[in-house]
C-alpha cells in the first residue's frame, strides 16, 4: 500500500495521525485560521470541520462546489429459477458480482471484440442477451434510469416487460431480469463524495 | 453488531491547568450487518463451594440452583460444574449441553455432599483448565461460596488469580453473611465480574438464572479499551462508571509506549457502558489545543485485533474563566456517583469500628448524594442502615440494630451507579 510521507508536528515529531501529533498530541491543523462554520449549500447540514472537504450528509465538495452523488451498484447474479424450457442450463457455482456504476452511462450487454462492444456490465455467459442490450443512465440529479435499447429478447423490470427506448426510473432493490437466467439487482448506495476531478 | 463511542467533556482548561476529565459512553448495537464475528460458542462454568459450612439448607439450595441452570442451558451452549472444598472435584467436565450430557450432570449434582475446607485457589485452578479447553468461546464463570478462604491458601489464590486473568470472567456470590466482601471482590474484580450477597439460600436459584441470562446475552468477548496519551502525560485513573463502578487504573496493560489496554470483557448487543478518564497533561498556553487522549475499542478474535470505534479527548487552554470553570454534567454526575460509593464504604467502616459520628456524617452524605443523583436503588439500601430525617440535607440517624446481611448488601451494591438523567 502506498504510504504518504509522515507528517511532522510543530514540535518536530513525525506523526502517524493527521489530526493530532501521535507523539505529543499537538493539533496539526492550523488552528489560527479555523474553517468557518457554514451550512452545506446543497443540503443545509452544518459543516463538520473534522470531515474535511466533504459534507458528511450529502457528499457536497466544499472545495470544488461539486454536489455529492448517489452511488449506485448493480449486483449481477445467475438465477436458475428464471430459466425457461429450451434454455441451456445455467453455469453452476457463479458468485454474484457487484458492479459499481461509476459512469454516467453503463451499457448492459455482451462483449464483442469484432464489433468493439465492451459493456460496463458484461454478461458474456448468457447468450440470450444482446451485445447492446440496455443502458443504465445516471441523470444530473443523481437518479438512475433503465432503457432497453431494442434488445432481441427484451428486458423485464420487477417482472414487467419494458418498452424499448423508454427510460424507467430505478430505485433501491429493483430487479432487472434478462436473457436466459440473468438477474441484476439495483442497489442505491449512500450519498458519496463527488469525484475529485471530472476526469476520474 | 457494531460499537459506537461518544465523549462528554469540557475541553477548556485555565492556563496552567493539567487535569483533563472525560466520560466516554460506549454502546454496542445490533446493526444487522453481522460484520463482527458474533454468536460464537458460549461456555458457562459453575464453581460451587461444597465445604462443610455449606451443610444443610445452603448446599440443598445450591444443588437445586445448579440443577436448574443445567436444565436451562440452551442445547448449543457448553458447561461444566466444579464442586470445591479442600480440593476441586469436576462434577461435570466441559461438555456441550445436550440432553444426555445434562442428564449425567444432573445425576452428578444430586450426589454432591458437603464437607471439608475452603481452598479457592484449587477451585479456580480446575476452572481455568476447563475454560482453556475453549479459548475462542465466550467464557463466563459463576462462583458461589459461604465462607472465608483458608488463610494458608491466600498466597496461592493471589497467584492463581493472575493466572486466570484474561482466561475467563467470573461472577462471585456470597450466600449468608459469613463470607468476606473484600475477598470475593478481589476475585470478581480481577475476573471482570461483580460480587453480590445472596442473604437467604432460597434466593440462589433466581440469582443464578440472572447470571446465566446475562452470560448468554453476550456476543463478543475479549474487548479491550485502548488509550493513547501524549508524551509526558499520565493516566490518573480509568474507571468504568456505569452500570457499576470498576476501577481499571491498575489493570492497564502497556501495548507500546504511550498506549495501554484496559480489559472490558464480553459485550452483548444493546449493552451500554460509561468510562471516566482522568489524564494529566503538560500544561499549555492560552489558545493551545492538544489531544489529551485517543480512546478506542479493540476486539481480538483469533489473535487478530480490530478497532471497533474511537473517540478523542481534547484539551484547549483559555483565559475565559466562564469556559474553563464549567464542569461537564456527565463528568459531574459520575464524580458524584464515585463519591457516593466511597462515602458508603468508609461510612460502613466507621460504623463497624464504632465511630458513630464519622459514620453518621458519611452515610448522611451518601443519602444526600443518592437523593440528588436519583440513585433510588442505593437510597433504598441506605435506609436499611440509617433512619433518614431529611434526604436533601443528608440528615440521618444510625439504626441501632442492623442485620449484617443488610450492611453487606449495601456495601456490595453501592458500586451500582445511576445513569445520568436526560437534561
Amino acid at each position: 500500500m502506498f504510504m504518504s510521507p509522515a507528517l511532522v508536528c510543530p514540535q518536530g515529531h513525525p506523526s502517524d495521525d493527521i489530526d493530532f501529533c501521535s507523539v505529543c498530541g499537538t493539533k496539526l491543523v492550523d488552528s489560527s485560521t479555523p474553517a468557518p462554520a457554514t451550512n452545506c449549500p446543497d443540503c443545509g447540514v452544518p459543516r463538520e470541520p473534522a470531515a474535511g472537504a466533504f459534507c458528511e450528509a450529502c457528499g457536497h465538495n466544499y472545495d470544488t462546489g461539486a454536489p455529492g452523488q448517489l452511488v449506485w451498484t448493480a449486483e449481477v447474479s445467475i438465477d436458475p429459477a428464471l430459466r425457461e424450457d429450451g434454455s441451456p442450463e445455467p453455469p453452476a457455482g457463479t458468485a454474484a458480482q457487484q458492479i459499481e456504476l461509476t459512469r454516467d452511462s453503463s451499457l448492459i450487454g455482451r462483449r464483442s471484440d469484432r464489433r468493439a462492444i465492451f459493456p460496463e456490465i458484461a454478461l458474456d455467459a448468457d447468450d440470450a442477451i444482446s451485445h447492446r442490450h440496455a443502458l443504465l443512465n445516471r441523470l444530473p440529479d443523481g437518479s438512475l434510469v433503465l432503457r432497453d435499447i431494442e434488445s432481441s429478447n427484451g428486458t423485464r423490470l420487477n417482472g414487467v416487460d419494458l418498452k424499448p427506448l423508454v427510460d424507467t426510473p430505478l430505485k433501491d432493490g429493483d430487479q432487472i431480469t434478462l436473457g436466459h437466467w440473468t438477474r441484476i439487482t439495483i442497489k442505491s448506495g449512500e450519498m458519496r463524495r463527488s469525484a475529485a476531478s471530472p476526469a476520474a | 453488531m457494531q460499537f459506537k463511542a461518544e465523549v462528554f467533556q469540557n475541553a477548556y482548561l485555565s492556563q496552567g491547568a493539567r487535569e483533563v476529565h472525560a466520560i466516554m459512553t460506549i454502546t454496542a448495537e445490533e446493526d444487522g450487518s453481522g460484520g463482527m464475528n458474533t454468536g460464537g460458542d458460549k461456555l458457562f462454568g459453575i464453581i460451587c463451594d461444597t465445604s462443610g459450612s455449606m451443610e444443610g439448607a445452603k448446599i440443598h439450595a445450591a444443588k437445586q440452583a445448579m440443577a436448574r441452570i443445567v436444565e436451562l442451558l440452551p442445547l448449543d451452549a457448553y458447561f461444566f460444574v466444579i464442586a470445591g472444598s479442600d480440593h476441586a472435584v469436576t462434577v461435570a467436565p466441559c461438555t456441550r449441553a445436550t440432553i444426555e450430557n445434562k442428564q449425567s450432570a444432573l445425576a452428578a449434582i444430586r450426589s454432591i455432599r458437603a464437607g471439608g475446607g475452603t481452598y479457592i485457589s484449587t477451585w479456580l485452578s480446575q476452572a481455568l483448565a476447563q475454560f482453556d479447553r475453549m479459548p475462542g468461546a465466550i467464557r463466563q464463570g459463576l462462583l458461589l461460596t459461604d465462607g472465608q478462604n483458608e488463610q494458608v491458601d491466600e498466597p496461592r489464590l493471589a497467584a492463581m488469580l493472575n493466572a486466570c486473568e484474561g482466561h475467563f470472567q467470573c461472577e462471585c456470590r456470597g450466600v449468608g453473611a459469613d463470607w468476606v466482601i473484600s475477598e470475593l471482590q478481589k476475585i470478581s474484580g480481577k475476573l471482570l465480574g461483580s460480587t453480590d450477597i445472596i442473604a437467604d439460600a432460597a434466593g440462589i436459584e433466581s440469582d443464578f438464572q440472572g447470571i446465566l441470562e446475562r452470560a448468554l446475552s453476550k456476543d463478543v468477548t475479549d474487548v479491550a479499551l485502548r488509550l493513547w496519551t501524549p508524551v509526558g502525560a499520565r493516566v490518573l485513573f480509568c474507571k468504568q462508571v456505569s452500570p457499576q463502578l470498576v476501577d481499571l487504573t491498575q489493570r492497564a496493560h502497556a501495548v507500546k509506549p504511550q498506549t495501554s489496554d484496559y480489559p472490558t470483557g464480553a459485550w452483548g448487543r444493546s449493552e451500554s457502558r460509561d468510562y471516566h478518564f482522568a489524564i494529566e497533561v503538560k500544561p499549555g498556553g492560552v489558545g493551545d489545543e492538544m489531544l489529551a487522549g485517543r480512546a478506542s475499542l479493540i476486539i481480538t478474535q483469533n489473535r487478530v485485533e480490530s478497532k471497533a470505534t474511537e473517540a478523542r479527548i481534547l484539551a484547549i487552554w483559555t483565559d475565559d474563566e466562564a469556559k474553563s470553570t464549567r464542569i461537564e454534567r456527565h463528568v459531574a454526575h459520575y464524580t458524584g456517583q464515585a463519591e457516593l460509593a466511597e462515602s458508603i464504604h468508609q461510612g460502613l467502616e466507621a460504623r463497624e469500628r464504632g465511630d458513630d459520628d464519622v459514620a453518621t456524617r458519611l452515610l448522611g452524605k451518601a443519602v444526600r448524594l443518592a437523593h440528588e443523583s436519583g440513585n433510588e436503588a442505593t437510597a433504598k439500601l441506605l435506609r436499611t442502615v440509617v433512619d433518614v430525617d431529611n434526604a436533601r440535607e443528608g440528615t440521618v440517624r444510625l439504626k441501632s440494630t442492623v442485620a449484617r446481611e443488610d450492611a453487606m448488601a449495601l456495601e456490595t451494591r453501592s458500586t451500582k451507579t445511576a445513569r445520568i438523567s436526560r437534561p
